[in-house]
Formats: C-alpha cells, structure tokens, sequence
C-alpha cells in the first residue's frame, strides 16, 4: 500500500501534467527561439537602461546583467520570473486541490476511514507535489539545452541545472505552503489566497528591498531572494540556498502533518 | 484480516475444562488465546460519548453497547446526530468528552487498527469521479494492503455495476452501489453504514439487505443508520434511538413493532361499525368515521382489530407505515425528560 496515495494524486493529474508538460516545452523552445532577436541587438539594452531599476531587478538583472547576453536573457525571460510562477501556480493547484479540496469533496472521509495514516497522507501528497513540480523544471531545462545550440544561447550545464533547481525549489515553497494552510484550515480560499498572496508580496519585497534600505532586511525570510540570491545562471547550484529552501519546505510539509493530525474533518 | 478472526477458533474449543484442569500450564495458555475473542464480544461500546459544534448540532452523553454479531440500527431523523456519532467511530471527528471504543480498541488512540478492521459506506458518499469504478475499488484494496478479489467481483456482478465506467458518468444510485461494494469488499468483521439505502432502486435495496444478512450469518457485525423504520425493522435486531443529539430508546426490533402505531383505514359496506365500536377494540387509540370511511389509529398487534370487524362488511383496508414523528411522538408521551 506504500506509494498508494502518491500514485492516485499523480494519476489524477495525468491529463494535466501532459498538457502542461508539453506546453512548456512549446514556451521554452519558444523563448530560445526569440533570443536572435534580441542577442547583440543594444537597442535593448539601453531601452532597459530607461526602465526604473525595480524592473531591472524583477527581470532578474539586478547584478548588472545584460539583457543581449545568455545568462541575462535566461533570467529575465525565464528563471526570475516565468518559469517559477509557473511552477507555483501548478503546485499551488495540486496542493489546495490535495487538502482542502478533498476534504470539502468529501473523499477524504472515505480515504481516513481506511489504514493510512493522516501523516501518511499528508506525506504522500506532498512527494506528489514535490515531484510535479521538479518534473515541470526538469523538462523546461531540457527544453532549453536542447533548443540552445541552434541559437548560440548556452550558460553551460551547471548554471541550467542551478537556475531550475532554484525555480524548483520557489514553487516547493510556495506550494508546501498552501498545503500547510489547506490542511491546516480545510479552506480553499486560504490554502490558494494565503500561498499565491504569499508569492506576489515577497516577489515585490524582492524587487523592492534593494531601491529601499528600510526594506533590506526583509531579505533575510523572503524566498525570492534566497532563489536568486548568488545569481545561479552564472554560478551554477547554489547549495547552500536551496539546502536553506528545502529546510522551510520541510517545515511547511511538517505543520500541514500536524495541522491535519490534530483537527476534526469537516464535511 | 478475514472475516473469520471474530469467530471462535479451534483454540477456543479445546478449552475443555477437564483437560485444563489435568494440564495448568495448557490451560492458561488456552486462556491467553481466547482473550482477544473475548475482547470483541463488543464490537461497538460508546461512554457518554459527546461531541458539541456549539449549541443545536453534536451529540450528548451517548451510551451504547452493540454486540459483535448484530445487525444494529441506529434510528433518528436527519440532523439528530447520527452520522457525527458514526464519523467519530472512526476518528475522522474526536469526542469533546466520554470515549468510543470499536472492536475493543480506543477509537483515538488505535484509529489505524481500527480502520484495517472495518468497512465504512459515509453518509454522503464521496468518490474520485474521473477514476472507473474497477480503478476506484482497486485503489481502495491496496490501501488496504491487497484484498482477495473474488467476493469483489462477486458483489460488483450482483450489483450489477459496470466495473469499466468512470464514476462521473454513473447516476447517484450506482455510485452508491459503488460505495456498498467498498465497504463489504474486504469481508470486514464490521460494517459501518450511514444511510447505505438512501437513492437506491427497491431491487437493489433488495441486494443490499441481502449482503447484510450474509455478513451477519458469517459472525460480522453490521451497524447502520437510516431515517426510515420500515428498513431497520426488516435487517436489525436491535435499534437506537437518537433524537437531537440523544439516545431516547435502545431497543430490540420486536418489541418497537409491538409498540408501533398504525394508521389504518377502513372502507365499510353494509352494515359498517359506528366510531364507538371502534373505539371500544383494545390498542385502538383513535377512530373516527366520515361516511364509510373509518381512520383508526392502533398501537401494537393489529389482531384485535382485524377480528371486531369480522360481523361488518369492509370493502378495503390500507395500513400506512408510521411515520417516524409518531413513535417519537409515542415516546415523549412516555419520557416527558426528552425534550
């Protein structure tokens, strides 16, 4: 019976992973595609010499990288931005779905009226939503190192493989904290508000905290930052960050443990 | 677990008393081996089990006792509590105060134990819509650790379920056949139900009394609820009462039928019975006539009635079901505690 949950909550999703699955893989082949348009055209770069450096910063140019580059293309038009939006709007989805969503569908009664632990459950829709969202990074960076040659649009494998886990690991964020709130709660309205809310305030803190100094130290407990702090499109995996934002996935999957564990279902 | 554990073993036999008297040591061996038989000769006990949302909804102080081996009903009007007792049986809700103990095992604490030994059909009946019914019961078996298929395909044959349809595309009716097959599949040694008949076709009703019966010639314990006497009356032995959170009335089948009132109408010829005639007849509560047609109201046995009418000419006779309003209503006369 190990595993059991994990596989329903995967299955459930089959149709959805295959469509998201190769709609990334159009967008990211897509996005490789347009970079000729804008390589060495240094147009772009002084139009975003004009834009205020808020921008800058949520492109993901905040270190003084150029568009017309590899790296700054990459992070402006995929790694700061799109790509772990992406993920998180999925991974939000599945956990609020997992949690509040079966509980007020009524299916969760059927399934805790079996041998299966509510930890077990919790666990298991998390790995669920775990491996969902490192799939929907994997097959983006395979999309994009594959596309790459074609256009001359290379950051060299480690920088891939360190910006996507980056990605990765916001939506493990953002996504273990709607299950936290969604178990917590039984709410759809706070697991989906309370984790996307979450999202958009810190990425604005993000953009914010470095043009205002009273703002600096918000820093310290934003994930945004910790995703594109040490810039991993140019120094590859950041170990010490993403060891820092599997740490607070683990703490989120452990409060939804205990938020399910210690509360009556509702109907 | 199989349906066979609950019921007394070759161990227990053997329990001899000459031969256990010559043999100490074999005898209290053979002791340690029934203890646990004899730890679920109760298979459901509830202790002034209350569970409260405020102030209309919850349950008070529920006691009961249910045997294993019954077929117990457990009887009360929507909204009375019945199915917030039934879902703290199995630890999905948790007593504010008191104790539930299922199968001999703490309802909180041994929740896991409990679940691997029981069979649950919910009240309002939820199932993943976009698997196929085969998918569904699979996925529900494994959870399970694997169950033996045969008496699934057994009940799925005579459900008469299609085991290829997603269950999104079956009416509520097969959807709750779906949901009594998950809840005998596995042979449980009980059977929990919450208004298991509820949008089922009268044939498969039918089907369904007919799994319950054979549940419980096998040893199995099958505890259900329901809102409609008629269906209690016909499977279990034993009923309880619950009205607004409380357990009125626990009592056994033939003594409710004989306590039961009747409303029974009466189309005379000539020569017809005059009101008082009626009246007259012992357990008659109530007559009264308007042109031909008497309205008698009678409590208990309907023998006294049916041989006073004999010297009269009586075209029909329709007994209605009582409704369950009137037994309550009978028991309030008696119990002027319930409110």
């Amino acid at each position: 019976m190990s595993g059991e949950v994990l596989r329903r909550v995967v299955a459930a999703r089959k149709k959805s992973l295959i469509a998201w699955t190769i709609s990334l893989i159009a967008l990211m082949a897509l996005m490789v595609l347009a970079y000729p348009a804008v390589a060495d055209q240094d147009v772009f770069a002084e139009m975003m010499e004009d834009y205020p450096e808020f921008v800058e910063q949520i492109m993901g140019l905040g270190s003084g990288l150029s568009i017309t580059s590899p790296a700054g293309y990459l992070n402006s038009q995929v790694f700061a931005n799109m790509l772990p939006l992406l993920i998180i709007i999925f991974v939000i989805g599945l956990a609020t779905k997992e949690t509040a969503g079966e509980e007020r569908d009524g299916t969760l009664d059927l399934l805790l009226a079996h041998p299966v632990t509510r930890s077990r459950v919790v666990i298991e829709k998390s790995t669920a939503m775990l491996a969902t969202g490192l799939w929907l990074g994997v097959i983006s960076a395979v999309t994009l190192i594959a596309f790459g040659p074609l256009v001359d649009l290379d950051v060299g494998i480690s920088a891939y493989v360190g910006a996507t886990l980056s990605s990765v690991a916001a939506g493990w964020v953002f996504g273990a904290l709607a299950l936290a709130l969604g178990a917590a709660t039984g709410s759809r309205a706070v697991a989906i508000g309370g984790a996307s809310g979450a999202a958009v305030v810190f990425y604005v803190l993000w953009g914010l905290a470095p043009l205002i100094d009273a703002l600096e130290f918000t820093n310290t407990f934003n994930p945004w930052y910790w995703v594109m702090a040490g810039d991993p499109i140019l120094h590859g995996i950041q170990g010490a960050n993403l060891l820092l934002l599997a740490g607070i996935t683990g703490v989120l999957v452990a409060t939804a443990v205990w938020g399910l564990r210690r509360r009556d279902l509702g109907v | 677990m199989t349906a066979d554990s609950p019921q007394p073993t070759a161990d227990s036999r053997q329990l001899d008393p000459r031969s256990g008297l010559r043999d100490g040591r074999r005898a209290t061996a053979a002791c340690l081996a029934i203890t646990p038989t004899l730890a679920l000769v109760t298979a459901i006990r509830l202790e002034r089990l209350t569970k409260s949302y405020g102030k209309t909804r919850g349950i008070t102080e529920v006691n009961l006792t249910v045997a294993t081996g019954e077929v117990f009903g457990f009887l009360g009007p929507n909204g009375a509590g019945k199915t917030t007792t039934i879902r703290t049986l199995l630890d999905l809700i948790r007593p504010t105060s008191g104790k539930a103990e299922v199968l001999g095992l703490d309802s909180v604490d041994d929740s896991i134990a409990i679940h691997r030994r029981v069979g649950y059909l919910p009240g309002e009946l939820a199932l993943w819509e976009w698997m196929t019914t085969r998918q569904l019961l699979d996925h529900l078996g494994k959870l399970r650790g694997g169950i033996d298929t045969g008496y699934r395909d057994e009940l799925i044959e005579r459900f008469q379920v299609e085991p290829d349809r997603k269950i999104k595309d079956l009416s509520s009716g097969n959807k709750q056949k779906v949901g009594i097959i998950q809840a005998f599949m596995h042979k449980p040694e009980l059977v929990i139900l919450d208004e298991p008949t509820s949008g089922l076709d009268p044939l498969m009703q039918h089907a369904t009394y007919r799994v319950i019966e054979e549940a419980r010639a096998e040893g199995r314990t099958v505890f259900l609820s329901s809102h409609v006497l008629p269906e209690v009356e016909r499977i279990a032995e034993r009923v309880a009462i619950i009205r607004n959170g409380r357990v009125i009335e626990v009592e056994t089948v033939d003594n409710l039928k004989a306590r039961a009132v009747r409303h029974i109408e009466v189309h005379f010829g000539t020569p017809a019975a005059t009101a008082a005639t009626l009246n007259a007849i012992p357990g008659v509560t109530e007559a009264t006539i308007a042109g031909e047609t008497a309205l008698v109201r009678i409590e208990g046995s309907m023998d006294p009635l049916i041989k006073a009418l004999a010297p009269y000419e009586v075209r029909s006779l329709l007994t209605h079901e009582t409704p369950l309003d009137e037994i309550f209503l009978a028991m309030y006369r008696e119990d002027p505690d319930v409110r």
